[in-house]
């Protein structure tokens, strides 16, 4: 799967992550480059249809907590960096969505190619995107990090501080939602099926 | 896209997300170095989300702290944060932790405060920032144009000066310096005071200060925030209670009374928000029949002189069908005297139902009023079949931009895609990105409101 081959990204090596945790420049510059993909497309998505003028921002914010706090990173410790960055993004992601501020819904940018399967994408692609806004905030950071970055159950639960019960729930709540509502957006693509 | 049990079916991966924006390792790594130099804000680290949980125990527990926090307060035992001082003018955007309170300071934002106890004095020389004031915490934000206070608050500060290009120095900038200072409320209550007036600032709505002598015309505004169907209701009474004392107005006025003119009135300084409405509502029936079946905005920009004259009328769009018409009805036009006079904008919203409304009046025994209240309450009670059809029973009556819009929010809720359409394209640019979350709520997008 092309996208979530995109988003998995090689670890970062240890030496790099130890200067880094010194508070290394060059290595707190590999550190984020290394990540910002995988971080921004969740913060995109978990902010999806709302508030995506902070996107950047929260990514921003995202690596300046990670930096602030990998001195006590534990390296060897049982979780992946990329699960700790991206646990940071979606806590901080969840928390801009609980505030009352304005909210900007901003459409996909359309497809600039023009072939009949490119724009059958584009549209699948924006049905998605308005079926994952349209779900609960608990739900849509379940579904996100296990479709789009692949987190495990455990991680999930870790990263929401839920049980391991509860993302096993909300993910199938997310999914039936999600699906319903394409089979009524696009009933002509579950026809051909 | 994960498929361990791909019971979705589909290619999840068709929805992207779009390219990193560059610069990101520059702005965090530029954030790093100022927190470690100049910015004093703590490393705050991550902390668990409180998940909900039906235990019991943990009920109790968060119980008995509460209780404990009750007591602490009950003698006198709690304690304020640090008092402290600083500044800082944010080469990137920056946080800006003040205890409990914070702001996230935009790129170029000038900044000094001071802590004491609960009470925080900010001076925001320039930019924009946004404050977040706790429910301890009172903020007063001390700008070039008026100060403003707020507690138990979410807000946006932005200073305009005149001279964009010019970098922003703490402690040096004057009233002269600066155009225009906007406040943006999300959340509490907040207080704008300037030339010795002070204004409450509803949450959902903006406030502007303008350097005086240029303008001193000032308006609240709806800003992007969804307005709750509570929020929505009660504008809506309040719109009507304004028209309604309009029309009593208009009734006095048409008895040769002016109730405005009084010789033990003071003349007052300059332009209000009251005067421009009152004398624009005045003209309604004037620039309706300008607009002849004109469909869309025309802005005003009007120079008032002191005497209360018209001075100075420009429309944009100059070319649009009603504006010479609308200008000339408006250089006709008589406002209170001030003592210097004033500028102003005012869009004029017009869609083709005006110039049908026109045509063919409502029956006189038509009554907009009762339906529109029935809808409110069903509107507030979630019944939106029922608000919908009384609100159109109320726009029948009346054509307002005000029903149209409870109309428009109703059929969302409804998911009724032909009726919100139809509304949506009668709706003011100017309400539909605050307006259009009614319906993306329901699923419905912009597009298929824009379609056919």
């Amino acid at each position: 799967m092309p996208a979530a081959l995109a988003i998995r990204t090689e670890p970062l090596d240890e030496l790099t992550l130890r200067r880094a945790q010194r508070g290394d420049d060059r290595a707190w510059r590999e550190l984020v480059e290394r990540y910002q993909a995988p971080v921004h497309a969740l913060v995109w998505r978990l902010l999806a249809g709302r508030s995506r003028h902070r996107v950047e921002d929260l990514v921003q914010e995202t690596f300046v907590r990670v930096l602030r706090a990998l001195p006590s990173w534990d390296i060897g410790g049982p979780a992946s960096l990329q699960t700790w960055i991206l646990t940071i993004a979606t806590r901080l992601s969840l928390n801009e969505l609980r505030k009352p501020e304005m909210t900007t819904i901003i459409g996909d940018p359309p497809s600039t190619e023009s072939t009949d399967a490119a724009s059958e994408r584009a549209r699948v692609g924006a049905a998605i995107a308005a079926g994952v806004a349209a779900l609960p905030d608990a739900q849509r950071a379940v579904f996100v990090l296990r479709e789009y970055h692949e987190l495990e159950y455990a991680d999930i639960a870790e990263a929401l501080g839920l049980d391991l019960g509860t993302v096993k729930s909300r993910l199938a709540r997310a999914r039936a939602a999600l699906r319903a509502r394409l089979v009524a957006q696009l009933p002509e693509l579950w026809r051909r099926r | 896209m994960n498929n361990d049990d791909d019971v979705l079916g589909i290619d999840l991966d068709a929805w992207q997300a779009p390219p990193v924006p560059s610069g990101i390792a520059d702005a965090v790594i530029a954030r790093m170095r100022q927190e470690t130099t100049t910015v004093t804000t703590p490393a705050v680290p991550v902390e668990p989300e409180r998940a909900p949980t039906r235990r019991w125990w943990i009920g109790g527990a968060a119980l008995v702290v509460a209780a404990a926090g009750a007591a602490l307060v009950a003698f006198g035992m709690t304690r304020p944060p640090a008092d402290g001082r600083g500044n800082i003018v944010a080469e990137q955007p920056a946080h800006l932790a003040l205890g409990p309170s914070a702001a996230e300071l935009d790129r170029g934002t000038a900044v000094s405060w001071r802590r004491e106890r609960y009470r925080i004095t900010a001076q925001q020389a320039g930019g924009a920032a946004t404050w977040r004031v706790d429910d301890d915490d009172t903020l007063t934000i001390e700008t070039a144009l008026g100060s403003i206070e707020a507690t138990n608050a979410s807000l946006r500060v932005e200073v305009k000066m005149l001279d964009e290009k010019k970098p922003i120095v703490l402690g040096a900038v004057t009233a002269a310096a600066v155009a225009l200072v906007t406040v943006v409320v999300y959340k509490g209550t907040v207080k704008a005071t300037h030339d010795g007036t002070t204004t409450q600032v509803l949450p959902g709505t903006a406030y502007q200060i303008k350097a005086k002598g240029e303008n001193v015309f000032e308006e609240q505004m709806t800003v992007g925030a969804a307005p709750s169907p509570e929020l929505i209701a009660r504008i809506a009474t309040l719109e009507d209670q304004l028209a309604q004392k309009q029309a009593e107005l208009d009734e006095l006025k048409s008895k040769g009374v002016d109730p405005f003119e009084t010789s033990a009135d003071p003349v007052p300084d300059g332009l209000d928000r009251a005067e421009i409405s009152r004398v624009l509502h005045g003209l309604a029936g004037k620039l309706r029949a300008c607009a002849d079946g004109y469909d869309g905005k025309v802005i005003v920009s009007v120079r008032v002189n002191p005497d209360g004259s018209v001075g100075d009328v420009t429309t944009s769009p100059a070319d649009a069908k009603p504006s010479k018409c609308i200008a000339d009805a408006i250089r006709a036009a008589r406002f209170a005297k001030t003592k210097h006079g004033g500028k102003f904008r005012y869009p004029l919203v017009f869609t083709a139902s005006d110039a049908t409304a026109a045509e063919s009046p409502p029956p006189k025994d038509c009554d907009p009023v009762k339906p529109k209240q029935e809808g409110l309450e069903a509107f507030a009670r979630h019944q939106n079949k029922d608000a919908l059809a009384s609100f159109e029973k109320a726009y029948m009556c009346k054509s307002d931009a005000n029903t149209l819009k409870l109309m428009f929010a109703s059929a969302c809720k409804l998911k009724d895609l032909a009726k919100a359409r139809s509304y949506w394209k009668r709706l003011p640019q100017s309400m539909k990105d605050t307006l259009i979350q009614f319906c993306v709520r329901e699923g419905i997008t912009s597009d298929q409101l824009d379609g056919p």
